[in-house]
């Protein structure tokens, strides 16, 4: 009969828990008596014994390796303390490195889970939706966020599975304060859903009606204290400009500020009731508002969404949009849908115009993620590479220890927990670090994290994590070097001769460059992008000019006196009026059709006055400006168009002077300017000649002092319209505005991708001191036998230069690719020139060099004598 | 000094007795037969490393065997300390008994 062998996995079991050596009398006293069951008794009895005797035996076996573990480590502990005093250098690189990565990383973390966070506190954020129209043309499509005001409550009425609706209208109005002062102020007019669906809570005033009544404000402490001076303001009345009179608006409540991670950010809110009757809200001709709806429990939104084609086409259009565009029931989806966007998602995957306030992208967040990831990667680098590269002085160690009868997994134990400990340390200096330096990553960021809101379970949980994998991470490879170490070729010295060790550390040098490299292109081409996009001729003179909305009755009224008035300083060279000036957000959907065709194309359009172009510097390729000499130029049908627009109705320029459209008279054409942002192409744009639509104010400044010119508008602006208060930009400040997200992404990219580089330089010195101290009698006899300073110099920095090249050839492909990609969001992009690669490579380059010439140089001009006299 | 207990007493006598085949099987299976009931391995090295602590008994390793993949027993001896303490249990072992016939609890009644 076969000889049956005590249970297997009960035997590991014993041995995982108690460890390998010290558990050899217990299974050889089970396995003794196990046989002797066996014998006496059967197999399967004898089976169950053993597997009772082992899970008894666990929790002993438990508590003593704990104690033992216990007594070793502290002798781990000693011996890490006693390398960490005695190489100082190296642990403080490896500390500062790691403390450098963990900082970062932690950093990004907090911004990441930030933007995360977005609207994720509302109590039904999985049922709220953003409805937003589809617009589909031969072109591709676009998706709008804005609807018109009656799509809410009809929707509500038509479709049972949504049960509530909110409706967010920005606004700016005057407001008078409690000094008599005019106050401008920018609200959300919205319904009295508002406190349900978006968590507005009041802190006082009563929330089942606090905007249910016409002209009823609630407002946040702060504005209540700028308009009142207090903040107990319930039921006070606050008088607002309308026309030429003040409507009495009564404050029903003061809710608490909107949480910074909220998607829509206001601090004043205004009844929808104040537009009853006034056919603002109740038609669905207009986009302007955004409306979003709450579901009923478990209706799906991918389901509903494709039922919304019945009320699109009911409601939508007109009978003649709809004949013209030939649009029936059954096609409608194919011109336009109406889609639902989850509340949670809007602020990573915005709308491209039109959004309720700056957003987020997934671009960004990926790419931080990928920097706290790399930076941490090549901090781990450096520790590999620093305790490899020491292994030599510890191999004596290892090789006592294991004489003495250290086991191979006790070493690891003991070089993983030196890892641990770095780490451990370098986790609370850059805890330190975040605390100290958060206040102004929130600046540069536009973010508003708190310190406190570190200390929660997740975060302590990610922080633990971080830190172990770092740990393991730095430490696994070092340890698995330094225990394959056999005593007898330690001692004999055989262990280190040759260079075949050295060749991991290279590759992981090589891939330390490989990412530094891929960041300074990253880092060189957004700069490039975004200096292009500043600095982009725009068809238009940008410089010089202030813009000054217009924002109520009086100023509009008075508009042509301050325009007397200022050009009589002789400080203005030029007054224009106009709608809206360039980097304003505008749709086209109106349509402009030639005489004698049928069809037409939607236009961008605004309304400006006779001095607009040249205030703005605009270009004629044909025909002329609105002249007040002609007299001829009547308003609401005299068009301005530009090239673009002209393009796309397939005559020449001058032919279209001889043209109508939509029965205006078109009387020049200019050169496509970019009114919106380089993110979009140049649209087909119309100039109405519309003198009295007064939006803003833009004048064009004489060269000169602008303290002294700025002052002289003031007082210009007092005189005319005592009592107002005078905004104003610049109208480059203005278009900078518009890129403001990607000036911050920029900013953060750059000062990451610093950090890792210089993490990086931390690595290589260290590496740098070590080989050099390695080669020092290998350069005393170069001296000696004649070698000169500078050919010691670039036989050392020979094989940098070689790695580094090869790190230039992996890198470039990479980085052009992701940078490509990220470029691909900018309808104006430069091209990626072989000089930003070459760049980067001679920059990596000279930081390498630079890094290890001081150790280099110290090396090359020491005295033989000096280095030699101990042989 | 301190006082043996009484299973430290049995095991100790036991290892006397064992010698050379003073090992965990063997201790275990003297003890149980002595007390008449299954006395576990947990017991048995829990007080083992008692004995050990207090120097009663000391440990060393036994012969490589066969079929043993090298794995060594711990074979036990009695200390000098460890008979001292022997002979002190045994003297207040007898004093405690001292006088008191066998098996007689009442007496005067039965045999």
């Amino acid at each position: 009969m076969k000889q049956s062998s005590p249970p297997r996995i009960a035997r590991f079991l014993i041995r995982l828990f108690g460890g390998e050596h010290d558990t050899h009398h217990l299974i050889s006293d089970f396995d003794e008596e196990f046989r002797d069951r066996v014998v006496r008794k059967n197999n399967s009895k004898a089976k169950l014994w053993y597997w009772i005797q082992a899970i008894k035996s666990i929790p002993r076996l438990i508590k003593k390796s704990i104690f033992w573990g216990a007594v070793m480590f502290k002798n781990y502990i000693k011996i890490a303390y006693r390398n960490f005093i005695r190489y100082k250098m190296y642990t403080s690189l490896n500390i500062l490195g790691l403390a450098i990565g963990l900082s970062a990383c932690i950093l990004i973390y907090l911004w990441v889970k930030d933007e995360l966070s977005y609207d994720t506190y509302l109590s039904n954020a999985d049922r709220i939706f953003r409805t937003e129209q589809k617009y589909i043309t031969e072109n591709g499509s676009e998706q709008w966020p804005i609807t018109s005001g009656a799509f809410g409550p009809t929707l509500m009425d038509e479709y049972p599975e949504i049960i509530n609706y909110c409706r967010l209208w920005r606004r700016t109005y005057t407001f008078k304060d409690y000094r008599n002062a005019l106050q401008q102020r920018d609200l959300v007019v919205t319904d009295n859903s508002v406190f349900d669906m978006f968590n507005v809570q009041l802190i006082s005033g009563d929330k089942s009606t606090a905007l249910k009544e016409p002209d009823a404000v609630v407002l946040t402490p702060e504005v209540a204290k700028i308009f009142f001076g207090t903040d107990d303001v319930v039921g006070k009345t606050l008088p607002l400009e309308w026309g030429d009179d003040f409507i009495d608006m009564k404050v029903t409540g003061v809710f608490k500020p909107v949480p910074h991670n909220s998607h829509a950010q206001f601090d004043m809110l205004m009844s929808t009731s104040s537009f009853n009757g006034q056919n603002v809200l109740d038609h669905f001709k207009w986009n302007f508002l955004y409306t979003y709806v709450q579901l009923e429990k478990g209706t799906s939104a991918k389901e509903l969404e494709p039922k919304f084609s019945t009320f699109l086409y009911k409601h939508r259009f007109s009978e003649a949009e709809l004949k013209s565009r030939g649009v029936t029931e059954a096609n409608i989806e194919n011109y336009l849908q109406l889609k639902l966007k989850p509340v949670t998602a809007i602020h990573l995957d915005p709308c491209s115009e039109w959004e309720i306030g700056p957003q987020g992208n997934w671009a960004s967040v990926y790419m931080f993620s990928s920097i706290a990831v790399l930076i941490l990667i090549i901090a781990c680098i450096n520790f590999i590479n620093l305790s490899t590269a020491r292994a030599k002085k510890r191999a004596k160690e290892v090789g006592m220890r294991k004489t003495m009868g250290a086991f191979s997994h006790q070493l690891w134990k003991q070089f993983l927990s030196e890892s641990l400990i770095i780490t451990i340390i370098s986790l609370l200096i850059s805890i330190l670090v975040v605390v100290i330096v958060l206040p102004y990553f929130n600046e540069l960021s536009g973010k508003a994290i708190d310190i406190n809101s570190l200390i929660s379970t997740s975060n302590l949980l990610m922080l633990f994590t971080i830190t172990t994998v770092t740990g393991l991470l730095s430490g696994l490879y070092p340890a698995f070097y330094l225990t394959s170490f056999s005593p007898a070729s330690v001692f004999r010295g055989s262990e280190f001769s040759g260079h075949r060790k050295s060749v991991f550390r290279n590759y992981l040098v090589v891939a330390q460059f490989v990412i530094s490299i891929a960041l300074i292109i990253g880092t060189i081409t957004i700069q490039d992008q975004m200096q292009y996009i500043q600095n982009k001729s725009l068809g238009f003179d940008k410089e010089n000019v202030i813009v000054i909305p217009a924002r109520n009755r009086s100023v509009r009224r008075n508009v042509n006196a301050f325009r007397k008035e200022l050009l009589l300083t002789s400080k203005v060279k030029s007054v224009a009026v106009s709608t809206n000036t360039p980097g304003d957000n505008l749709y086209s959907d109106t349509e402009f059709v030639l005489d004698q065709e049928d069809k037409g194309i939607n236009l961008t359009y605004i309304s400006v006055d006779y001095d607009f172009a040249e205030t703005y510097g605009l270009n004629f390729i044909a025909g002329r400006n609105f002249a007040r000499e002609f007299g001829s130029d009547t308003a609401g049908s005299t068009l301005i168009l530009n090239e673009t627009a002209v393009k796309q109705y397939g005559i020449t320029p001058e032919e279209i002077l001889t043209r109508k459209l939509s029965g205006s008279k078109v009387v020049g054409v200019i050169k496509d300017f970019n009114f919106k942002s380089l993110h979009k192409e140049v649209e087909p744009m119309a100039l109405i000649f519309e003198p009295q639509r007064v939006g803003y104010i833009s004048a064009r400044l004489m060269p000169g002092d602008y303290q002294d010119i700025l002052s002289s508008v003031k007082n210009v602006w007092n005189k005319v319209n005592p009592g107002q208060q005078l905004d104003f930009n610049f109208l480059d400040e203005r278009l900078n505005m518009q890129y403001e997200a990607e000036i911050k992404t920029n900013n953060l990219f750059f000062i990451f991708s610093t950090l890792s580089i210089f993490v990086a330089c931390l690595g290589l010195f260290g590496l740098a001191a070590f080989t050099t101290e390695e080669r020092t009698k290998e350069i005393g006899i170069r001296k000696v036998l004649g070698a000169s300073i500078p050919s010691i110099f670039t036989n050392l920095i020979k094989q940098l230069t070689k790695w580094v090249l090869v790190a230039n050839i992996i890198a470039w492909p990479v980085a052009y690719y992701i940078m490509n990609s990220w470029l691909q969001d900018f309808a104006y992009r430069i091209d990626i020139s072989i000089w930003t690669f070459a760049m980067a490579g001679l920059i990596a380059l000279v930081i390498a060099v630079g890094t290890i010439s001081y150790q280099s140089i110290k090396a090359a001009i020491s005295n033989p004598s000096d280095i030699l006299k101990y042989e | 000094m301190k006082e043996l207990t009484k299973i430290e007493e049995i095991l100790l006598l036991a290892i006397w007795r064992l010698k050379k085949d003073a090992y965990g099987v063997k201790i275990r299976q003297h003890v149980s037969n002595v007390i008449g009931k299954d006395f576990s391995y947990g017991h048995l090295y829990d007080a083992l490393s008692q004995l050990e602590k207090k120097e009663f008994v000391q440990r060393e390793l036994g012969e490589v065997l066969p079929n043993q993949r090298g794995r060594r027993k711990n074979i036990y001896n009695v200390t000098e300390l460890g008979f001292e303490a022997l002979e002190k249990a045994r003297e207040v072992n007898e004093a405690i008994w001292d006088g008191v016939p066998r098996f007689s609890y009442d007496s005067g009644s039965g045999e």
